[in-house]
């Protein structure tokens, strides 16, 4: 090739890359918008996210729904939109008839291939009409400017949210070059390919292949069956694992398509991290293998192998309330005693008695079968629950039973 | 994708290399299916930076070309000299801008910090495929390597995927005949098992448990570390970066060798090493190879006299340390070395030749563990405060934690392994007679392939377990 075809050509693609670099880099590309919502609610129940796009049908419009479980400390909600689309209205759904739910702030994030920005937070500091254009069956009421409370009277309460026309702006801003970066993306991976296999040369070498089958060496065969027989496994699942229950919901197979193109990879390893054969099987020979020549567990960030084969949670808070290492404070004892000092009085006028029931940590009751290294200290903290008792009955005269 | 995860170990691995056996009447068939599997690989987890590994293959393949067929030296110079530049920018842009802007102009012009969102992201392996680069051009230029007219070889040298994100640097001489012809057989197929199984549990079995271990110890509050556990932290470190480094080393050359490939060594008993001159012999060689024949030999090595020689180490020294990582940390790293590097050449050198092995040896792994805590402490005022914790200055401590705190019996077991391992053990006539029987090798191999797996398929783990106690 002639010097200067090769310049002009390494140009190009500089050129190109330095676009699609620039341009997709920079947060031009609108994969999604992510809507996070942070709540609390009294009862369990379904909140709903519901879109809805100019001239679209009622019957068509789509909600999304996520489970919101009762008194979980302002657990954030996330909604995932790929639509490209102006919306007419945003409106959330609280999906049950009497319940008391508490709204701290509402952010939306703007995913662009792998990163992502905010591009809207609201929090209760700010003007409630930035947030909320109407509510249909439900009373709100803002709390000290730190959160707002929704009281739903029917299963149909919803609010509409005052959020299409930031929704809008951020689409508007993005739609008209949204899909230059990914074009582009793929102009040049073609060009880059066609490229490198026209100007390929098929070599005159081949490769030599020289097996000698050796009978009595079992390290390839077994290598390759574990690998080949576990990879096939994942796919068609004919042998079953061993059946361990890991309480928690796995990660589904993610779809591919354009918008999830570059999350698809990250989404399917995690897939394929959880889901491949025989993980239960390789666990516990793990587990076993562990406990069996060392008395340790094989989650080492999760449990403490205790003496006689009991298992402590390997959480530091509760380890380090059990060894007197807790750091809470006088001020902090006694803002939680005037807490409970407020709910008692709040119970009393309405003739109910107030009891506090502690349920406690595992290794508070069976102190003997932790193992020797955990040793208690004396002199740096305390443990929390005595700590608290000692002001519970100083301050706040309650008695123990 | 990371050779220990479930997805390349299943699903990717075994689809290339059977993909790679049907292809085996055409060494173009399998570059291609090598060439599209690291492309992959590299998507995987770079996504669109992909373009940049492309743009690099293209740019040095192109400059390779010129450079080969234009007949001036002058222009060659300066078609080399914009090589290297489009090379190295891309390098600085993607790994140094941050640094330049957050740590060097933010202290010294006062200029504003980068906000999180305007932060350069570092694509994986850009150290290495820009030095791939690098070492392709300036090879050709020197007549040391053919020009490869085929860009689907300069291509696989790049992008192939067993090198990519965690080296070797594999010197395009040292690789060039063997993407035009190769061969594999029953040995080589032994062999690379081996070595891949091997690394694998020097990763995964030693590595991680002693990794744990140190990020444990580093991350706890000032007032509850002592000088012994600092110790302790700093020993799981200086292991865990050996069996770390030289256990991917050891997946990537023992892959490579299954598809016919041979890498040169990387490591080679760095801990043994009887001064630092000799440590640099033996870490992460192919670096050091290639500080040395790319810029040490070049800007005059040790021919323009004493002052430029220690010059020339320094200059070496502090682009060693700045090519580990864009911080402040990683450049005293490097000076700490290339300061007893001139101190050895200066005339302790040739004392530590008269000293008994063992005394050299233990003066250089003194150095080397100290010099470890310029490498993994990021922020320098925390140096200050567990360099008085190692040489017990700052005594004090709240005694809540405490070494055998952390030594549980497995993570004792590892660290005693783990030190038993760093020297040449396998070398000594015990470990030859335990080896010598076949079916024994192979049973320990497989052992530590299943449990190596084993401990893999455990870190996916992670159960909602409270409700369990």
């Amino acid at each position: 090739m002639r010097p200067y075809l090769s310049i002009l050509l390494s140009l190009l693609f500089l050129c190109g890359s330095s676009c699609v670099l620039y341009l997709g880099l920079q947060k031009l590309q609108p994969h999604s918008l992510e809507l996070v919502l942070s709540l609390k609610a009294i009862e369990s129940t379904n909140i709903g996210l519901e879109c809805k796009h100019p001239g679209q049908a009622e019957d068509k419009v789509d909600t999304s729904f996520k489970l919101l479980p009762a008194n979980q400390f302002f657990m954030p909600l996330k909604f995932r939109h790929f639509e490209t689309s102006p919306y007419a209205a945003v409106n959330l759904h609280f999906a049950q008839a009497k319940n008391t739910l508490y709204f701290d702030q509402f952010t939306i994030l703007h995913h662009h291939f792998s990163n992502s920005d905010t591009i809207y937070k609201w929090n209760c500091s700010q003007d409630l009409r930035k947030l909320l254009i109407s509510t249909h069956g439900c009373k709100v009421a803002d709390k000290n400017g730190s959160y707002l409370e929704f009281q739903t009277e029917n299963e149909n309460a919803f609010i509409t949210l005052n959020l299409d026309k930031v929704l809008n702006a951020a689409y508007k801003r993005y739609h008209k070059i949204q899909n230059v970066s990914l074009i582009l993306i793929s102009i040049l991976l073609s060009c880059f390919l066609l490229f490198i296999f026209s100007k390929a040369e098929h070599a005159k070498e081949t490769c030599q292949l020289h097996f000698s089958w050796k009978p009595r060496s079992l390290l390839i065969p077994s290598v390759v069956a574990i690998l080949g027989v576990t990879g096939l496994n994942s796919i068609w699942h004919i042998i079953p694992d061993l059946h361990i229950k890991e309480n928690r919901a796995m990660s589904e197979r993610p779809i591919l398509n354009r918008n999830t193109l570059f999350t698809y990879t990250d989404e399917l390893s995690k897939h394929v991290s959880e889901h491949f054969a025989f993980r239960n099987l390789f666990f516990f020979i793990n587990s076993y293998f562990q406990s069996r020549v060392f008395n340790e567990s094989a989650l080492l960030d999760k449990v403490i192998m205790g003496n006689k084969g009991w298992f402590f949670y390997n959480d530091i808070g509760s380890i380090n309330d059990y060894r007197r290492m807790s750091d809470l404070d006088s001020n902090l004892a006694r803002y939680i005693v005037n807490n409970f000092l407020i709910r008692q009085n709040w119970l009393k006028e309405r003739g109910i008695k107030f009891y506090i029931l502690v349920p406690p940590n595992k290794e508070r009751i069976y102190p003997d079968y932790m193992p020797k290294r955990i040793k208690i200290i004396d002199g740096l903290g305390h443990n929390t629950l005595d700590y608290l008792a000692k002001y519970l009955k100083e301050l706040g005269g309650f008695t123990f039973h | 994708m990371v050779f220990s995860s479930p997805i390349f170990l299943f699903y990717f691995l075994p689809i290339v290399l059977l993909l790679y056996l049907l292809a085996k009447r055409s060494i173009y068939l399998q570059n291609m299916v090598l060439f599209f599997a690291s492309l992959v690989f590299y998507f995987w987890g770079e996504k669109e930076y992909s373009i940049l590994v492309m743009f690099s293959i293209l740019v040095n393949y192109f400059i390779g070309i010129w450079i080969h067929d234009t007949r001036s030296d002058a222009i060659k110079k300066i078609v080399l000299g914009v090589g290297i530049v489009i090379n190295i920018s891309l390098l600085i842009f993607f790994k140094y801008y941050n640094f330049i802007i957050n740590d060097i102009l933010h202290s010294l012009l006062d200029v504003p910090t980068l906000r999180p969102s305007d932060m350069i992201h570092l694509p994986l392996g850009i150290s290495f495929f820009t030095f791939h680069g690098l070492t392709y051009i300036t090879d050709i230029y020197r007549k040391e390597a053919e020009v490869s007219r085929n860009p689907l070889n300069v291509g696989l040298y790049v992008l192939f995927f067993p090198q990519l994100i965690a080296g070797p640097i594999v010197r395009y001489k040292d690789i060039d005949t063997q993407l035009r012809g190769r061969s594999i057989n029953s040995e080589k197929l032994y062999s690379g098992t081996v070595r891949f199984i091997i690394g694998l549990a020097k990763k995964v079995l030693i590595a991680n448990t002693l990794g744990n271990i140190a990020d444990q110890i580093f991350a706890l509050e000032h007032k509850h570390v002592s000088g012994s556990l600092t110790w302790l932290a700093l020993l799981c470190y200086t292991l865990q970066i050996y069996y770390d480094f030289s256990g991917y080393s050891d997946m990537a050359i023992g892959l490579a060798r299954v598809m016919g490939f041979e890498f040169l060594e990387n490591f080679n008993f760095l801990y043994s090493a009887t001064s630092i001159k000799d440590f640099w012999r033996r870490w992460h060689i192919s670096l050091s190879t290639f500080f040395r024949d790319y810029v040490y030999i070049p800007l005059g090595g040790n021919k323009k006299g004493v002052g430029r020689t220690y010059l020339h180490l320094l200059i070496i020294f502090f682009l060693t340390g700045l090519w580990h990582g864009a911080s402040w940390n990683y450049l005293i790293w490097g000076l700490f070395h290339g300061f007893f590097l001139i101190i050895e050449r200066a005339g302790l050198g040739k004392k530590l030749e008269k000293m008994p092995r063992m005394v050299s040896q233990l003066y250089t792994l003194f150095i080397v563990v100290i010099a470890w805590l310029f490498f993994r402490i990021e922020h320098v005022a925390d140096i200050e405060f567990y360099l008085k914790k190692l040489f017990f200055i700052d005594t004090y401590s709240s005694l809540a934690y405490y070494p055998f705190y952390y030594l549980r019996s497995n993570v004792l077991f590892t660290f005693l392994i783990a030190i038993l391992f760093v020297f040449p053990v396998h070398q000594s006539s015990w470990f030859k007679t335990i080896m010598h029987l076949k079916w024994f090798r192979e049973i320990i191999y497989v052992f530590l392939f299943i449990l190596s797996l084993a401990v893999l398929s455990s870190s996916t783990y992670n159960p909602f377990i409270y409700f369990r106690f």
